[in-house]
């Protein structure tokens, strides 16, 4: 049974990503406003590799359609390959993986209410002033 | 019916000082082969060579230091369980990790995490690169810088430390003292490219076998400085390894190359490699690995003479004897495998590998009991690997 919901999951995900191809945006409670960042170092942010700027990742579960895309797009590894890093990297006491959280809404007010963090979200989502948009997948 | 829900390394946990995560793995194997055992693996169905559990607490007692603990249980007749991790880490910036404690020795890209079958692609690592030849961990200290050059992030590690427990070689374990373990490890990526390069050099051996020490002593008195040596374990041994990954959405390549440089007869001399190349096919996973390794043992030429004295004559052909029965370990291996993630922390695999070691040697066999056995044979295994 959770097989088939998960099948009936990755069907749907696949889906929805060929009707709606979509982006992901990459948001940041930062005090820089002008701040940018290219695609290699956010892939160095969220795979705990960066050691230039001090922003805490925080991600969505591995359900959303938006960390699909940023799989996809940025990190370039299937998400099997991504959980295989971190066991690698969690168990050998080198880094753990970034936080995650459920929603859309959960993650923005984490990262309102926590400075230096970092987040990637469906284009489409509504920045909230205090976050600044730091990266755009094309 | 689609929402579900997965464990999660980020679980919500009773106090957020406290973290619990861990892993396990249920591997089941069968060798097609009745003259031998390989990796304890024979011609019956075996669950308990690679099958365990373990458990990992993280503590974090400020913002920069931690306590982190691994507790392993495992099936192996050769293994013991306990603790695999104790130790404290200070992380005074992104740059800087230092640890002091119980740590697995980084002998290899996957050596500090062989039990955690999840994080690589195979059910059963490379034995010609994997196998324990040395020591899984040490007592010490690890710091790492951090740093990036341009587009290369880069991490250097250096540790130090000693080893006090058993050393294994062809069925005959050892209890052993190593005094001084010293390494360095470098780590580069850069994109879905990565690459390492490490030396560990270990020395000041005290080995706990009274029949060679006694035959070492005897050679000794008797004057052949040289030959008495190898007995005595007065010698070091080191690793030197280099691999490079590529990864990416379709395929992953790997190479690792591993020599081994010893003048110790406890640790042979070992040349190996293994080549993998992998096909994904989310969420599926195929592999195909080549590995080759060569060894030899760097003993003197016997200098005792024969014919002299029947003592001399004794000791001589009994030196002999020893060299002749030292194990080698040439193999040559093909291994094809399918990883099923049916989940995002639960993995499911099949493997074959086949072996080809080389008639008349040990390559990696062990309980030989037909001498004319070919030293071919193909290993059947499926296992379950998860985290949590």
């Amino acid at each position: 049974m959770k097989y088939l919901s998960r099948l009936c999951l990755a069907l749907l995900s696949i889906n929805s990503f060929s009707i709606y191809a979509s982006d992901v945006i990459v948001v940041a409670h930062t005090t820089e406003n002008d701040f940018k960042a290219e695609k290699r170092q956010i892939r160095d942010i969220f795979m705990g590799n960066d050691s230039q700027f001090l922003l805490k990742p925080v991600v969505l579960t591995a359900r959303s359609e938006a960390r699909f895309i940023f799989n996809t797009k940025i990190v370039g590894l299937t998400e099997s390959r991504i959980q295989s890093y971190w066991a690698q990297m969690r168990f050998s006491g080198r880094k753990k993986p970034p936080q995650e959280f459920e929603t859309i809404e959960s993650i923005l007010a984490f990262l309102q209410n926590n400075k230096d963090t970092v987040a990637y979200l469906p284009a489409d989502t509504e920045i909230p002033a205090n976050l600044t948009l730091i990266y755009k997948t094309e | 019916m689609c929402a579900l829900g997965s464990p999660s390394f980020a679980s919500t946990d009773i106090s957020e000082r406290i973290e619990f995560s861990g892993f396990g793995r249920l591997v089941a194997g069968y060798l097609d082969e009745s003259s031998a055992d390989y990796e304890g693996y024979s011609d019956e169905v075996s669950f308990s060579e690679q099958s365990l559990f373990a458990l990992q607490t993280d503590i974090t007692i400020t913002e920069t230091i931690g306590i982190s603990a691994q507790l392993l249980a495992h099936s192996g007749d050769e293994r013991e369980s306990g603790i695999e991790w104790l130790y404290l880490s200070y992380e005074p910036s992104q740059n800087w990790r230092l640890k002091a404690g119980k740590l697995r020795t980084p002998f290899f890209r996957y050596s500090d995490v062989i039990d955690v079958g999840f994080a690589y692609p195979w059910i059963t690592a490379p034995q010609q690169v994997y196998s324990s030849f040395l020591f899984s961990n040490y007592e010490g200290i690890s710091g790492t810088y951090i740093s990036n050059f341009s587009d290369i992030n880069f991490e250097v590690e250096a540790y130090y430390g000693e080893y006090s427990g058993d050393l294994v070689q062809d069925g005959q374990t050892f209890a052993i003292d190593v005094e001084a373990i010293k390494g360095i490890v470098f780590t580069f990526n850069s994109g879905n490219f990565s690459s390492r390069f490490s030396v560990t050099h270990s020395s000041d051996f005290d080995v706990d076998a009274p029949e060679f020490t006694n035959f070492g002593n005897a050679l000794e008195s008797a004057g052949f400085i040289q030959n008495a040596e190898a007995f005595q374990f007065d010698g070091s041994a080191t690793a030197y390894q280099a691999s490079f990954n590529y990864d990416n959405l379709d395929y992953f390549l790997a190479v690792e190359g591993v020599k081994i440089v010893s003048d110790l007869v406890s640790v042979p001399q070992v040349n190996s490699y293994y080549f993998t190349a992998g096909y994904n096919f989310y969420p599926f996973q195929t592999h195909v690995t080549y590995a080759v390794s060569t060894s030899s043992f760097d003993t003197a030429p016997n200098l005792i003479p024969k014919g002299v004295d029947p003592l001399l004559d004794q000791l001589s052909f009994g030196y002999d004897q020893f060299i002749e029965r030292l194990p080698s370990y040439p193999l040559n291996s093909l291994s094809f495998g399918l990883r099923w993630d049916f989940t995002r922390s639960m993995a499911a695999k099949a493997e074959v590998t086949f072996l080809d070691g080389e008639p008349g040697e040990n390559s990696f066999f062990t309980d030989i009991t037909d001498p004319n056995y070919n030293r071919k044979a193909t290993l059947y295994q499926f296992g379950l690997e998860w985290v949590f």
